[in-house]
């Protein structure tokens, strides 16, 4: 494998410095894995970084870190750099798309407060209008709310506006957040609903804390998805023209019959009528929901719904 | 011998530490890390390739006009930045959620970020995933992350593209901005040969390259005030005859106007409900939109297209009834 180029190196170092207080222990494996190398690459960088120091270079003038264990420890204060250095243009630009990733815009106050870390020149509107890593539609206070929840395991209230339209009030315990194209997920155990939910951040009208904590372990973090799973009803769906269907606009879709046909069949996993429907019935006189009945009814109601 | 590491980490030391500025005599001497015996010349390009490491590594080192060496501490040193319990879960779940994903295309420099701002954000473990671009996720990160750079460095590049019509043709484009959208990245540039700008999609795009002629001087200049959100559209903004319509939500979609609209047009409350005033340039994709973002969403003019809304929902009905 192919050495990390010392600037890189030196860059991860610089980066933790600060945190390396006298006292300080973290585990050898986290470090690592928090700034993208593998454990023994950063055991001999530190190793490199306990022959580092200020002239005269007495014990006192060097920085007393080792690995003793798996676990980085130190054993004496830094000798100069105990603050943390801000954020570079590049790691500022970096922070600032993953934040807009999850609905922060260069306006929201956090990023305006992050300004205190970063470099002077970053300007978050400037990097805004250069590049845009989102399209997420719902409140940063949600979603601040959601992260902070999930975290520390509180249950939280909240006002959920479903596709069909119908809004209600619903205990969660929040179990992992997730994006995927654009739009962010809360996947849930939901009261309500006595089962594990998926909720769109962007139609929470509101969320508060209720003051209760819930139980979860690892395994109740799977690897979570908007697409619908495979334990879903499938709704059978008659494209006219081929070339309408990407399979991308339908997520766990399956072809029935061949693309040769001058229709195509295709089984759609749904977890509620209402979505189906309404993408259904968006494609007007194009596409017929051809079973299970309940989706051909949930359709004509979308449909006369809107014709008056 | 001290290996280049230990030099420029000394040299950080050494610059944070002293309470004046310092000659080039001192930090050769005081810094280890400098070969004793190294001629002049050589220690000089070594001395600004150190300079640049730790620049870049969030440094701000000035020189005054007698070539000494100071760490602006102000501008080095983060300022205090108190963040609230939720926006440190925020800022965490965020950042975890850009690593996680494949498709984010500046997960080095995100990583060192968030090592720096690690104090403040320790307590906060929040699980998280991310997926925000479903083709070739990695390959669309690694031309995003090249032509980011490119974009701020202000150099052309040139790739191969095939569009929507499987045509492949070679492109020579000045890079403006970047965005992601609907699990795609796209380029804004301008098109050398057409001499205007156009979006690519990144997927589409084949053998990249950056022009590297005279790598720290800018092959053009962005137009002043350019803003790539200007080149987002929603998918009934595409086509040749634009129009302007306008969108009634009702009293119990009015609250999710100001997301579905996306900063484009304009939004004016009308009581409880929301009018939405809009570009548009495809008729058919407009009524398309309004049923999948329902309900509660009604166009409220063109007359002739809310009309197609009230057809094309007809014979939806007929069908499925």
């Amino acid at each position: 494998m192919a050495r990390t180029p010392a600037s890189e190196r030196a860059r991860r170092l610089l980066a933790i410095i600060a945190r390396l207080e006298s006292g300080t222990e973290i585990p050898l494996e986290n470090l690592a894995a928090e700034l993208g190398a593998s454990p023994s690459e950063l055991a001999s960088d530190l190793s490199t970084l306990s022959l580092c120091g200020i002239a005269p270079f007495t014990p006192d003038e060097m920085i007393d870190v080792f690995v003793v264990d798996g676990m980085v420890e130190v054993y004496s204060a830094l000798p100069s750099l105990d603050r943390p250095v801000r954020l570079s243009l590049t790691e500022a630009n970096a922070l600032a798309a993953a934040l807009q990733a999850a609905g922060y815009a260069a306006d929201d106050p956090l990023v305006q407060r992050l300004g205190g870390a970063t470099a002077r020149e970053f300007d978050a509107s400037e990097a805004e209008r250069m590049v845009q890593a989102a399209s997420a539609r719902h409140a940063s206070g949600t979603y601040a709310s959601l992260a902070a929840a999930t975290g520390a395991h509180r249950v939280v209230a909240i006002e959920y506006e479903g596709a069909g339209g119908a809004c209600t009030a619903r205990h969660i315990e929040p179990l992992v957040l997730f994006a995927e194209r654009g739009a962010w997920y809360v996947a849930a155990r939901c009261r309500l609903a006595g089962a594990e939910r998926t909720f769109r951040i962007d139609r929470i009208r509101s969320a508060r804390e209720t003051g209760e904590t819930f139980e979860s372990s690892s395994a109740d973090v799977v690897p979570p998805s908007a697409a619908p799973s495979g334990n879903l009803p499938l709704a059978r769906v008659r494209f006219d023209n081929p070339a309408d269907f990407s399979a991308r606009d339908w997520p766990g879709a399956c072809v029935v019959n061949g693309s040769t046909a001058d229709t195509l069949v295709v089984d759609i996993p749904f977890a509620g009528t209402d979505w189906i429907a309404r993408r259904v019935a968006a494609r007007g006189g194009t596409a017929e929901a051809l079973s299970p009945p309940e989706v051909r009814a949930a359709v004509l109601a979308v449909a006369e719904s809107y014709s008056g | 011998m001290a290996d280049a590491v230990e030099r420029i980490v000394n040299l950080a030391l050494y610059l944070a530490h002293a309470k004046d500025p310092v000659g080039l005599e001192s930090l050769r001497r005081d810094v280890v890390g400098y070969p004793e015996g190294q001629d002049e010349a050589a220690f000089l390009r070594m001395f600004e390739r150190d300079k640049d490491e730790l620049r870049a590594a969030g440094f701000v080192i000035e020189a005054d006009e007698t070539g000494r060496y100071q760490l602006d501490a102000g501008a080095t040193f983060v300022a205090d930045v108190a963040l609230s319990a939720s926006e440190a879960a925020a800022v965490r779940a965020a950042g975890t959620a850009a690593l996680s994903d494949v498709s984010f295309p500046f997960a080095p420099e995100l990583r060192l970020a968030l090592a720096k701002l690690a104090s403040g954000l320790e307590s906060f473990d929040v699980p998280v995933a991310s997926r925000q671009a479903d083709e070739s996720p990695g390959e669309q990160a690694d031309d995003a992350a090249t032509l980011e750079l490119a974009t701020r460095n202000s150099k052309r590049v040139g790739f191969s593209y095939t569009n929507s019509l499987g045509r492949t043709a070679p492109h020579d484009v000045e890079p403006y901005g970047l965005f992601l959208r609907d699990g795609r990245w796209y380029m804004v540039g301008r098109d050398t040969d057409r001499d205007e700008p156009r979006t690519y999609t990144v997927a589409r795009m084949n053998e990249l390259i950056v022009n590297t002629a005279r790598p720290k001087s800018p092959d053009f200049t962005r137009p002043e005030n350019f803003d790539v959100s200007t080149f987002i559209r929603l998918p009934f903004q595409y086509g040749a005859h634009e129009f302007e319509a306008v969108l009634r939500f009702d009293e119990h979609a009015s609250w999710r106007a100001a997301g579905l609209a996306s900063d484009l047009g304009s939004l004016r409350d009308d009581g409880n409900e929301v009018l939405w005033t809009v570009t548009a340039r495809d008729a058919g994709s407009l009524v398309r939109w309004v049923i999948e973002n329902g309900p509660g969403i009604r166009i409220e003019s063109p007359g002739d297209i809310a009309t197609q809304l009230a057809d094309t929902a007809r014979e939806v009905a007929l069908i499925h009834g």
